[in-house]
């Protein structure tokens, strides 16, 4: 729970130093680290209460960004896209799987397994609707009538194990 | 409030001076962050919050009025250590010498409106 809390703490800080340079804001998270520790050396262990109000005193992440000249409102640029989505988001279709794709590729969030799989799940289905399409959309043809061959094939496999 | 632009004036005044006597509380000898933080942090002390000592030592450091070293210490893991450097005793020494007056004129200016 302690280490949670400073973790929070920590990572909120974090983010409202993102537009210092670099070292400026390692050290001062370091710093900020450094103090934190020192002061849950001084308490009982798990001393909850006394991590709050260590953090208080502290003071707020915002407080502490805005000694140190940080930009608040500065937004990271995928939040600076927001509002081009928002206004021609409606309009594209093929840009946005384009820009989704990149910003997929760029984050340190997907796994390399999850991204090539989100690349490229959007061709093969539409390869695979172009050649099996179904035929008059929006009438469902009678079961086991006009399966497509992908369901006739699996339903095959299904009553195969099913009799095995 | 707008952030960075609030009229309080006793915000604006300690910012303007908080950073000499941070200068200040180093003169006799070097210190670590945590024990700078409680010092000036104390309630109705110099200090919104203890963490904004540390942009402001940053800041110090950048302008190469105080130099750290890191050393064990007795009772923890090792420290940095912040001193004042040669450049930043004469910013000190400026800033009294500046203060003194500043103080005194306020001094005066309310006095003759009482």
């Amino acid at each position: 729970m302690q280490d949670q809390l400073t973790h929070d703490y920590l990572r909120l800080l974090d983010r409202r130093l993102a537009s210092l340079p670099g070292s400026r804001r390692r050290q001062i998270r370091e710093e900020v680290r450094a103090h934190i520790e020192d002061g849950c050396r001084r308490l009982a262990p798990e001393n909850e209460a006394g991590v709050r109000q260590l953090l208080e005193q502290l003071g707020g992440p915002e407080e502490n960004a805005r000694e140190a000249g940080a930009d608040l409102h500065r937004r990271t640029w995928p939040e600076a896209l927001v509002p081009v989505l928002l206004l021609f988001g409606g309009f594209v279709f093929v840009v946005g799987w384009l820009v989704g794709g990149a910003i997929r590729w760029a984050s340190p969030v997907w796994r390399l397994r999850d991204k090539l799989m989100g690349t490229l799940i959007l061709p093969f289905e539409l390869l695979g609707w172009l050649r099996h399409p179904p035929r008059r959309l929006g009438r469902p043809a009678p079961l086991g009538h006009r399966l497509p061959h992908r369901a006739r094939t699996a339903r095959a496999a299904t009553e195969a194990v099913v009799k095995a | 409030m707008i952030p960075g632009t609030d009229s309080n004036w006793e915000a604006q005044l300690r910012r303007g001076v908080v950073e000499y006597c941070v200068l200040a509380a180093l003169r006799s000898r070097e210190r670590y962050g945590f024990e700078l933080a409680r010092s000036l942090g104390a309630p109705g002390g110099l200090l919104m919050g203890e963490g904004t000592v540390y942009p402001l030592l940053a800041r110090l450091r950048q302008r190469r009025w105080v130099e750290t070293t890191w050393r064990e210490s007795e009772d923890g893991p090792p420290r940095r250590y912040y001193r004042l450097t040669d450049q930043g005793a004469l910013a000190l020494e400026a800033f009294e010498r500046g203060w003194r007056q500043f103080r005194s004129a306020v001094d005066r200016a309310l006095g003759e409106g009482g």
